[in-house]
């Protein structure tokens, strides 16, 4: 064999097995990757509570996202809302997909596939009880059609009217909630359900009014995996076994000794009580929270920083930064607005029990005057205790949340600020689930230039820029010549 | 090491007075003033910030642009020395030729890295442009910046290796046109549009399109770093080892 060839042959074989050390390494790396976000806004970033969600997932689910950027060709603002939407969702399952080796994502376009999107329709069946079909943006299937479920677009976005631009915009993006809760539900079941305590003038969640309906709320019940129902207690003998927890949104008048009893047994089984209190209302339950190291003074106290009116609006920087449910708001930096609130506030007298208080408007420092007893400004408290449950000898966890407002999640204010957040934190942490992070507010930044701004930028971007290569060139080449 | 400062300083010199260098940059700057301008169109009209971010490094203009601009960068610096003579008498000195491969890769990467000059005078007049509050993104320009780079020292990798196996630098260009545009169009759709996930997940792993575009709205991923940094240094040895062998030849 020639000299040269062996040289060459000796290349190739070098060459070769370098290649295989750095597909060796693309591979290590594959298995163990490493990721950060330097941006200051991280609309991605997934929360804690999706990471412990996938943290828990263990067999292969498919994520099939049948989405056409080219949906309503006709509308090509619809296009580019849709081609937005697409981007966001893609960057957004990119994060599940990295942080979940058992997960895979299938992008389908329904116009183009049209009839493979036609075997998805058969397969996953988008057939609503009234027969007719409505297609999902986003199907989950765990464990090869074992369990699947399904996402709308309405569940992803949330849109509003913009003054400026004489339509609809998207206002919120709310993959990451939808995307989690559907498959916390595939994992653990179905939604936990919440009772909601109706009668005794309590707020209703099938009540449309602005001011004490609580209709709105059910909305987030179907994102957050959770099943929204009223309970009567004068037909009950007991508060069902499969309440997760009872909510009493706001009750106008003292509750019934019997229900109050129900209430108190359920809770000595290790039930979840949320307690949303108004001024100026006996409602019976002061005796229960007092035994649970909970004061109420009903009478509303009016915000320190305002001269008049009835809202009271809580800094985030007044939440207890050790307590799990305000800890997830003030990441957020989002602050809780509520209409003539009371004084809530925790004992801690009893070991047994384990009290903790939501926010301190002022830091606690200004007491409030109350017939001559001065009261720390508190809103809002929690409390726990352990309880063994006599069938299966089992230590069971009873909790307890008490905000002084109720009003703060009617139709009229669910919507201010992190108030809806403040609700959904109180119920994930009765629920023992972490605490979710809110939608991420697609903010309406648009850059506000006359025609005149515009042509500048124009010019300079596209004419005096580039002919300073022109001018360097002319430069060097002077240079040459001399 | 002299050696190799030398050689970088008379490629780069070399560089700076060919006129086909202010051609190309004249081009791409128009390129990327007009990908800007077309971004801060895309906000005016209601597209989101991170969509906007995302235009600035991994917008489709500049996805097509780099396959075209890289070659004409790469194509004479092995390819145009060897029609003229030189390249041959370079290899008969006693000068190592990893030394006289990576000058020339450096000298390309630096002239590439001028070619992204403006970017940073954009993002300038972007970050006095009234109404728009948070933008650009300081951490996600960086990341931007990162990318671009790490990309950009793969191409010229590639494109100088296509002009270590050619003797014309029209071939050299085509060829490495072919390689980067035709790779990065098959990875793309790999990564986006195949139904079967072990393509796709090579297609993500390899398209520098879908890297730019997570570059450029913040995330370092060590998985595309650490492709791009093994790559790029396996595609120079094999230029190292095209042009050894072609030296005992």
């Amino acid at each position: 064999m020639k000299r040269t060839t062996t040289t060459h042959l000796r290349t190739i074989i070098i060459v070769f097995l370098s290649l295989i050390v750095v597909l060796e390494i693309g591979f290590i790396s594959l298995r163990n990757p490493l990721r950060v976000d330097l941006s200051k806004q991280k609309l991605y970033q997934l929360s804690p509570r999706t990471r412990s969600v996938l943290g828990d997932l263990n067999q292969r689910l498919k994520i099939i996202v049948l989405l056409s950027e080219a949906a309503q060709a006709g509308n090509p603002q619809s296009a580019m809302e849709m081609a937005d939407l697409a981007l966001d969702m893609r960057n957004l399952l990119e994060e599940y997909e990295t942080r979940s080796r058992h997960i895979t994502v299938e992008w389908v376009d329904p116009y183009r596939d049209m009839n493979y999107t036609r075997d998805l329709a058969i397969k996953y069946d988008f057939t609503n009880p009234d027969g007719t079909a409505t297609f999902p943006v986003v199907v989950f299937d765990l464990g090869d059609g074992a369990k699947t479920t399904c996402v709308h677009l309405n569940d992803i976005i949330d849109r509003k009217w913009s003054e400026e631009l004489q339509r609809t915009v998207v206002s919120e993006f709310k993959g990451e909630q939808a995307f989690t809760g559907a498959i916390r539900k595939l994992l653990h079941g179905g939604n936990a359900k919440v009772y909601f305590l109706s009668g005794s003038g309590a707020g209703s969640i099938n009540d449309n009014n602005q001011m004490g309906g609580l209709s709105a709320l059910r909305a987030f019940a179907q994102r957050e995996n959770l099943d929204f129902q009223e309970l009567i207690l004068s037909s009950k003998s007991i508060i069902p076994e499969d309440a997760e927890v009872l909510v009493i949104p706001g009750p106008k008048k003292r509750l019934p000794d019997y229900e109050l009893s129900l209430i108190e047994s359920y809770l000595s089984r290790g039930g979840r009580l949320l307690v949303l209190l108004d001024d100026g209302i006996e409602t019976g339950l002061e005796g229960l929270l007092r035994s649970w190291q909970i004061e109420t003074v009903p009478i509303a106290v009016a915000d320190p920083s305002k001269q008049s009116g009835s809202d009271f609006l809580v800094k985030s920087s007044e939440f207890n930064f050790e307590h799990p449910i305000t800890k997830a708001l003030i990441t957020e930096a989002r602050d809780v607005c509520f209409y003539k609130p009371i004084i809530v506030y925790p004992r801690n007298e009893e070991s047994s029990i384990k009290t903790g208080y939501l926010f301190l408007p002022g830091g606690g420092k200004s007491a409030v005057d109350i017939n001559g007893e001065l009261l720390p400004p508190c809103l809002g408290a929690t409390a726990e205790r352990s309880v063994s449950n006599a069938l299966g000898g089992r230590s069971l966890m009873s909790r307890l949340v008490v905000i002084g407002d109720s009003d703060f999640i009617s139709n009229g204010g669910y919507q201010i600020s992190g108030n809806t957040a403040l609700f959904m934190a109180s119920l994930d942490w009765l629920l023992d689930r972490d605490i979710v992070i809110s939608p991420k507010k697609m903010e309406d930044i648009r850059p506000s230039l006359t025609r005149k701004q515009k042509v500048k930028l124009f010019c300079v971007n596209i004419v005096v820029i580039p002919a300073v290569a022109v001018a360097l060139a002319l430069l060097m080449g002077y240079r040459r010549r001399k | 090491m002299n050696e190799f400062f030398a050689l970088f300083k008379k490629e780069l010199k070399t560089c700076f007075l060919s006129p086909v260098t202010y051609i190309v940059m004249f081009f791409f700057w128009v390129l990327t003033g007009a990908n800007f301008f077309w971004l801060l169109w895309q906000l005016i009209g209601g597209s989101p910030l991170s969509v906007a971010m995302q235009m600035m490094f991994g917008g489709p203009l500049l996805a097509i642009a780099l396959p075209i601009v890289v070659p004409l960068i790469t194509m004479r610096l092995v390819a145009e020395e060897r029609k003229q003579g030189t390249f041959e008498a370079l290899l008969t000195t006693p000068l190592q030729v990893p030394f006289l491969v990576l000058a020339k890769y450096f000298s390309a990467l630096i002239y590439y890295m001028v070619l992204w000059l403006p970017a940073i005078a954009y993002l300038l007049m972007a970050g006095k442009l009234p109404g728009v509050p948070g933008f650009p993104d300081g951490g996600a320009v960086l990341a931007g910046i990162f990318g671009v780079m790490l990309v950009g020292s793969l191409y010229i990798a590639i494109g100088l290796l296509m002009s270590c196996l050619s003797s014309n630098q029209i071939v050299a260009a085509i060829s490495s046109f072919a390689v980067l545009f035709g790779t990065a169009l098959t990875l793309t759709l790999l990564a986006y549009n195949s139904q079967s996930p072990s393509l796709r997940i090579i297609g993500q792993y390899y398209s520098s399109y879908k890297h730019m575009m997570d570059f450029s709205r913040g995330i370092v991923d060590s998985r595309m770093v650490l492709m791009y940094i093994c790559n790029s240094a396996w595609v120079l040895f094999v230029a190292i080892k095209v042009t050894e062998a072609k030296k005992g030849s």
